[in-house]
């Protein structure tokens, strides 16, 4: 089982720096690391802090569009084109095949990440545009704990997709699917936080969402609970047991959402 | 086959002389600008979905959309928009540096007194080692509040989180000076602070006309309250101190407007109408 996983891992890994989409969306993603250090510009007085700001928050889109696009790759389309026919005449369980792309997502998205963070700490260095920071920026540990959130919440969504994946015929599905479960994970805290203020006085709009935003929150994760990076920039620290019962949480939904995924693969029939 | 060369080579020269030409030209005239880039406010989760569930990203485009309003004067119905924005980037993010700054460099002269408050209030919390959001909040409970007393205790708030103790200490005697309600230039001593704190040379230059403004209008109630002294009556205009000798010119408005003084000795200042 566990050479399989590891093959599985390694075609993933070989494949997916292959693909053509993923060189698009890696150039996409060094745009948006090119519009931080533009937006630094626009800035009145903290032109590093809104040049990683921007940076995070493109890190955090392009890394999101890649680990779709690579459950849409390398799984939905060789479901969708049979190509996955092949894999499973080897003798392997058929979860080998699923944990192993998994794996080489995850380890191609740790390798993206780190990279785009490389880039985005040099992008920050030159975002100054002649204006001195009044307090100085947590490049350090704080900012690589941010990027390390970041990769456990790309992890989730990668395994919400891959479980689409395993149900869908079509390839194209997980990806709108994936890409809509990350927008409502992400918007849940915030929304959460809206309603808990008030919703600026207005009690009808609380009265009708509280109920329904309460039920929603037992179903996806708050994956803005993962996004610390208030840390790096305001020197704001997590406060560590929130953090690590996030991160928790994240983990607990991956593995929910890949044991849906092994099973719906297993009893799926291929015609 | 060099025939079809030609007619490619000819086709992409034309497309590039025309792109050119176009670029050129394009690049002279002036764009159209909308009066109406603040007649839109979306609730906040719409703004959410916007910026793909990235509170941060939403917050930033909120502070954006405020910088393309600029430091001109705009509507009731505008400033109401702005106000709102602000109030949303402070949800969304309530640590953004720039954010609090432009609210409460716009908001309170605008009437948004209640907006800026939050704003700042919610960037005293998130930033403990930033003394700027503790020390806007009091020069509005100040100014604007016209509540000293509060003022002086959120000020010592500030001069807490200054490590520079030569400023510690000069905001700590404003600080007593506010409690014991003195007047005198430190509304536009801030403003200036403010000013000299941004590589934005329109904010900058917006806070320092306020400042000027502020000086003025000051050095019209010292003249005011030097003729009720005197005279044991109010003047009718700034002109009339003038006249009198109180004040050796009428003070210019950096903003256009026309002084007056109230029955009860306020000197006000009408805003320039368009």
């Amino acid at each position: 089982m566990l050479a399989a996983l590891r093959q599985h891992a390694v075609t993933a890994w070989k494949s997916g720096l292959r693909g053509r989409t993923f060189h698009a969306v890696f150039v996409f993603a060094l745009l948006l690391l090119t519009a931080a250090w533009l937006a630094a510009a626009f800035s009145a007085r903290q032109p590093q802090a809104v040049a990683l700001d921007v940076g995070l928050s493109g890190i955090r889109i392009s890394m999101t569009f890649l680990a779709l696009i690579w459950v849409q790759e390398l799984v939905g389309r060789e479901i969708e084109r049979r190509t996955v026919f092949l894999v499973l005449a080897y003798p392997m369980p058929r979860a080998a095949y699923i944990l192993g792309r998994y794996l080489g997502i995850l380890l191609l998205a740790a390798a993206a990440i780190l990279l785009l963070g490389v880039i985005l700490l040099a992008v920050i260095q030159i975002s100054a545009w002649g204006y001195q920071y009044p307090h100085a920026l947590k490049l350090g540990w704080p900012y690589w704990a941010t990027i390390v959130g970041f990769f456990v919440d790309i992890a989730v969504v990668s395994a919400f997709t891959l479980a689409v994946a395993t149900v869908s015929s079509s390839a194209i599905f997980p990806l709108i699917a994936g890409a809509g479960f990350s927008l409502a994970c992400r918007m849940l805290g915030p929304v959460l936080d809206y309603l808990s203020r008030g919703a600026e006085g207005d009690k009808e709009l609380v009265r009708h969402f509280d109920p329904l935003v309460s039920t929603i929150r037992w179903l996806i994760p708050d994956l803005d609970r993962l996004d610390l990076r208030l840390w790096p920039m305001f020197g704001t620290s997590p406060v560590p047991d929130a953090f690590l019962v996030s991160v928790a949480m994240a983990s607990c939904y991956a593995a929910l959402m890949l044991l849906l995924a092994v099973h719906a693969f297993n009893r799926r029939q291929f015609v | 086959m060099i025939r079809r060369l030609g007619s490619a080579t000819f086709v992409l020269l034309l497309a590039l002389f025309g792109y050119g030409h176009a670029v050129d030209w394009l690049s002279t005239k002036e764009r159209p600008r909308a009066r109406d880039e603040l007649a839109i406010y979306l609730p906040p989760v719409a703004q959410l979905l916007g910026a793909g569930g990235d509170r941060y990203l939403a917050a930033n485009m909120d502070v954006f959309r405020t910088f393309m309003a600029g430091t001109g004067r705009l509507r009731p119905e505008e400033y109401e928009i702005l106000a709102r924005l602000h109030v949303d980037a402070a949800l969304f993010n309530p640590g953004h540096e720039d954010n609090y700054y432009v609210a409460a460099a716009i908001l309170p002269w605008a009437g948004h007194v209640t907006e800026a408050q939050y704003v700042l209030g919610r960037a005293m919390e998130s930033r403990p080692f930033d003394y700027m959001p503790a020390l806007l909040y009091a020069f509005d409970q100040r100014y604007f509040q016209k509540d000293p007393v509060a003022a002086a205790g959120t000020l010592r708030t500030a001069a807490a989180r200054i490590d520079d103790e030569r400023t510690r200490i000069a905001l700590e005697v404003m600080a007593a000076n506010w409690y014991e309600k003195a007047e005198g230039s430190s509304a536009a001593e801030i403003l200036r602070l403010m000013a000299a704190q941004t590589n934005n040379k329109d904010f900058a230059e917006h806070l320092n006309r306020r400042a000027a403004r502020l000086d003025a209008m000051a050095a019209i109630e010292v003249a005011t309250g030097r003729w009720r002294l005197e005279r044991g009556d109010l003047p009718h205009s700034v002109s009339e101190l003038v006249r009198a000798g109180f004040l050796p010119a009428e003070p210019v408005d950096p903003f256009g407007g026309r002084w007056s003084i109230t029955r009860d000795g306020t000197v006000t200042v009408a805003e320039k109408t368009n």
